[in-house]
């Protein structure tokens, strides 16, 4: 996709503004090159919004053109973990586990209503996590219950933007400021 | 000296292996992705899927298991690979190594890499990696005596020759091997050979996803596990050269034969891909016995079939 | 029960004890296998659910009826529109609401049509699990063709909620019929190609017969219903014995087998398919003219007591017990899932076998893991 048909090029500039100097952008642009054309996700789904995601790998959407043909099925190898469907307090640790064992870099997409704030299971129900943000740092919600797979390919998109972005300062931050909560 | 490290690391070694090798991997992932009715990934993926496994990701080290051991073992796959890669590159591309008996070394260079993936696999302490791995010795238990009767069998069509040159040059001196039936049989053998050498459907029990989870490498990141796909990438180019180098008249490095070379290079990697495409996985019994019994006869047939002079 | 646990905990005769999930790709969510193994045989499993529980059945007793819906939606949601099917029948049954015969058509239709694109994800998921990639990417690609006449119609690919109590929330798109019409003659030309691809090869054969054997007693005693259960001779098909909407006056065939085992559920399924295509050829021709829901009221309010109504989902047998206390909500939903009832036999059934056949005797049996927590 082009730069100008994404929605949100400003938030991304006040992102590139905190830029660091000419050696380590070099190194960290090299190593973004190969961090974002290879992203690849760890099979992991809870509920519906797995189905859409494994439509979003299907034949009319293909997530193998933008590097993301690969599904892995052991966290140590994936880098990105998309939280397709709810998370209930009973998977939260597991979710957690999940993603102390992928290793770094790692990024989370939060897919679907539930996974953002519990969606239609936000109010009533006595069991589930009102958005996975409670239980590890997101990078991208993608929106909808559930949402399309074009929805799904947009949002990673976004998040290879998001990569592009990203030097080994401001990583070191995020993981830090996660930490700490 | 100095050759002999620019003929390891670089052409045809390492270097020139491995990028070979990436580029058949897209080409096999293209094809599947064209079988699949999908678009398929860009020609530079497995590049990308390779530095960022070495550059970027981190390496996990296992807490219960041998963290060394689980390191070196991935190096030595890709050692074993490479120097196989050597062995099997050089008589293809016309240079004489001297070396009269490299098949035989070539037969057992070409085991390295499996027997390197299970010892990294008990050293990570994962019961779902040691189910795997006793997976992958019985698959290599499995098909080594095929392999074995394949390699026998080219040799007796020769003449009692065990040197990979003399055998090319007989091939293009001659006819291919594969003009006649017993060659047709030893195609097939091969071709199921190298099946389970690169652990493709339908022989990847050892790392059968939907079953144990990547198996042999679901500890593996980072780094060691870029070690490994680079052994996969080697290996997925000089498998199929193999089969070439024996079967098919080899290469010819002049004008118009370049095309046909790597026009057959395409070829075996498109029936592998393919064979792979179409197939569900099979059990570990029925590997064993698919190996054991029918392409053991098969082989024995052809062995018999030469010997008689078809 | 208990003597499982012991075995599980104990590690003296070579046995050990490996997790399959909550995350791994052959459980299709977050269920979590406890499976000790010998060498690679299974010697026992036992299933630990709880993983997606969301509290449906107790978030259902605060809402009203209209909105329960959208809940049953996210249940089983490969079936999605037939639990909403039999929501709405029970509380038509409840109110003793006459139907109109274009309702009852057009749902029967849209609950056929769902049954196909469950069983093609289904059978995409099967032979991934079995390792043949290739049938994913097909069964996905004629699945798309359903989503897009149920986004024409209903506005959503996958959880339509299309039913609501006292009809449809709105009527078909003009193009539904003929999109349909393409659709069947579009698919009786490729459901060969699915056998080609995956029952035609050998490797399959011998990797689902006389595997996982449930026999008919069994499969009665422990209530396997849908293509399972048939595949077992137990004739269990609701449109059958008790037929709801427009299936009393269609005709079509009961798939029965007697073999029970994982080969024989997986042609049950394909045949179902095939059965179901007939049955919306008998109906997309003759939808009769009509209003496409009654009007009720805003506020619906049960008459006091129990009502029980049962309907054939893509899994089996889905029952809606509903208690009203003559409020707006409901006083105790309670739904039988098919997936939780199929889910008791796998231990009984897969005991013995290898670890690669537990995973075909698991896809075989088809769950839906939200389905089974609710």
């Amino acid at each position: 996709m082009k730069k100008e048909e994404f929605g949100d090029n400003e938030s991304l500039e006040l992102l590139n503004e905190s830029g660091s100097n000419i050696l380590l952008t070099t190194i960290d642009d090299v190593i973004n090159w190969g961090r974002k054309n290879s992203l690849w996700p760890l099979t992991f789904a809870t509920s519906c919004c797995g189905i859409e995601m494994m439509a979003a790998g299907a034949p009319r959407h293909d997530f193998a053109r933008f590097g993301m043909e690969v599904y892995r099925a052991s966290p140590r190898q994936a880098d990105v973990i998309v939280v397709a469907g709810t998370i209930v307090n009973k998977m939260a640790p597991v979710l957690k586990r999940l993603y102390d064992q992928m290793s770094e870099p790692k990024y989370v997409v939060a897919m679907g209503a539930c996974a953002i704030s519990g969606g239609p299971f936000f109010l009533n129900s006595y069991c589930v996590v009102k958005g996975v943000e409670h239980v590890i740092p997101v990078d991208v919600y993608v929106p909808g219950c559930p949402p399309r797979p074009e929805a799904l390919l947009y949002g990673m998109l976004q998040l290879q933007r998001k990569i592009e972005t990203e030097t080994i300062k401001s990583r070191k931050k995020r993981n830090a400021t996660h930490d700490s909560k | 000296m100095a050759v002999n490290l620019f003929y390891f690391l670089v052409f045809p070694g390492l270097l020139f292996a491995a990028v070979v090798g990436a580029f058949l991997s897209w080409f096999d992932r293209k094809i599947t992705a064209r079988v699949q009715f999908r678009k398929g990934p860009p020609l530079l993926q497995p590049f990308y899927d390779f530095f960022k496994l070495l550059l970027v990701k981190e390496t996990i080290l296992p807490k219960h298991g041998s963290p060394l051991i689980f390191l070196i073992a991935p190096v030595f796959a890709v050692f074993g690979a490479t120097m196989a890669g050597v062995f099997i590159l050089l008589p293809l591309l016309n240079i004489t190594t001297g070396f009269r008996g490299d098949l035989l070394v070539i037969f057992y260079l070409l085991t390295i890499p499996s027997f390197s993936y299970i010892v990294g696999a008990l050293a990570s302490g994962n019961p779902l990696a040691a189910v795997g791995g006793s997976r992958e010795m019985k698959l290599i238990l499995s098909y080594e005596l095929t392999f074995l009767l394949l390699i026998a069998g080219i040799i007796m069509k020769c003449g009692q020759q065990f040197d990979l040159y003399t055998i090319i040059k007989a091939q293009q001196e001659g006819s291919p091997f594969i003009g006649s039936i017993s060659g047709v049989l030893l195609f097939i053998v091969g071709i199921f050979c190298i099946q389970a050498k690169l652990a493709l459907v339908p022989f990847d029990m050892p790392e059968a996803e939907a079953e144990i989870t990547e198996g042999i490498f679901i500890e593996y990141s980072g780094a060691a596990y870029a070690m490994i796909k680079l052994t996969k990438y080697i290996m997925f180019f000089i498998l199929p050269a193999f089969l070439i180098a024996l079967l098919m008249n080899g290469f010819r490095l002049d004008g118009i034969h370049i095309l046909w070379a790597v026009l057959k290079v395409l070829a075996v990697v498109l029936v592998i891909t393919l064979i792979r495409n179409t197939n569900p996985r099979v059990k570990i019994k029925q590997a064993i016995k698919f190996f054991v019994l029918w392409m053991n006869l098969l082989a024995v047939i052809a062995l018999v079939l030469i010997e008689f002079g078809y | 029960m208990e003597e499982k646990v012991k075995n599980i905990t104990t590690d003296e005769q070579q046995e050990y004890v490996i997790n399959m999930g909550p995350q791994h790709p052959s459980t299709h969510g977050v269920l979590r296998l406890v499976v000790s193994l010998q060498g690679e045989k299974v010697i026992s499993l036992q299933p630990h659910i709880g993983y997606i529980h969301r509290g449906i059945e107790k978030m259902c007793e605060s809402i009203t009826y209209q909105q329960i819906i959208h809940l049953t939606d996210r249940m089983d949601y490969l079936s999605a529109h037939i639990n909403n099917e039999a929501v709405c029948l029970t509380v038509e049954k409840a109110l003793e609401v006459e139907i109109p015969d274009r309702i009852k058509v057009i749902r029967t239709i849209m609950s056929e049509l769902t049954r196909i694109q469950s069983h093609q994800l289904w059978w995409a998921s099967f032979g991934m699990d079995l390792g043949g990639l290739t049938c994913f990417f097909y069964g996905l690609r004629d699945r798309e063709k359903i989503l897009d006449i149920f986004e024409e119609t209903c506005g959503s690919r996958m959880i339509v909620s299309y039913n609501c109590p006292g009809g449809l929330m709105y009527d078909v798109h003009p193009n539904f019929q003929k999109r349909v019409k393409e659709f069947i003659k579009y698919f009786r030309k490729i459901l060969p190609e699915y056998d080609q691809l995956l029952s035609g090869n050998v490797i399959f054969h011998e990797r689902s017969k006389g595997i996982g054997k449930l026999s008919l007693e069994d499969a009665i005693s422990y209530g396997i219903t849908g293509p399972c259960g048939r595949a077992s001779g137990f004739s269990c098909d609701v449109r059958k014995h008790e037929p709801y909407s427009a299936y009393d006056r269609i005709k079509f065939k009961e798939v029965l087998f007697t073999e029970g085992d994982t080969y024989h559920r997986y042609i049950a399924r394909i045949d179902e398919m095939w059965e179901s295509m007939n049955i919306i050829e008998q109906l997309i021709d003759n939808i009769p003219e009509g209003p496409y829901a009654v009007k009720m009221k805003p506020v619906i309010k049960l008459p006091e007591g129990e009502y029980y109504q049962r309907v054939e989902t893509a899994r089996g047998e889905l029952g809606v017990f509903i208690i009203s206390d003559g409020n707006k909500n409901p006083y105790r939903v309670k739904f039988r899932s098919p997936n939780f009832v199929n889910l008791s036999v796998l231990n009984h059934i897969a005991k013995g076998f290898k670890i690669a056949d537990l995973v075909a005797i698991g896809g075989s049996l088809d769950l839906v893991i939200p389905d089974i927590d609710r």
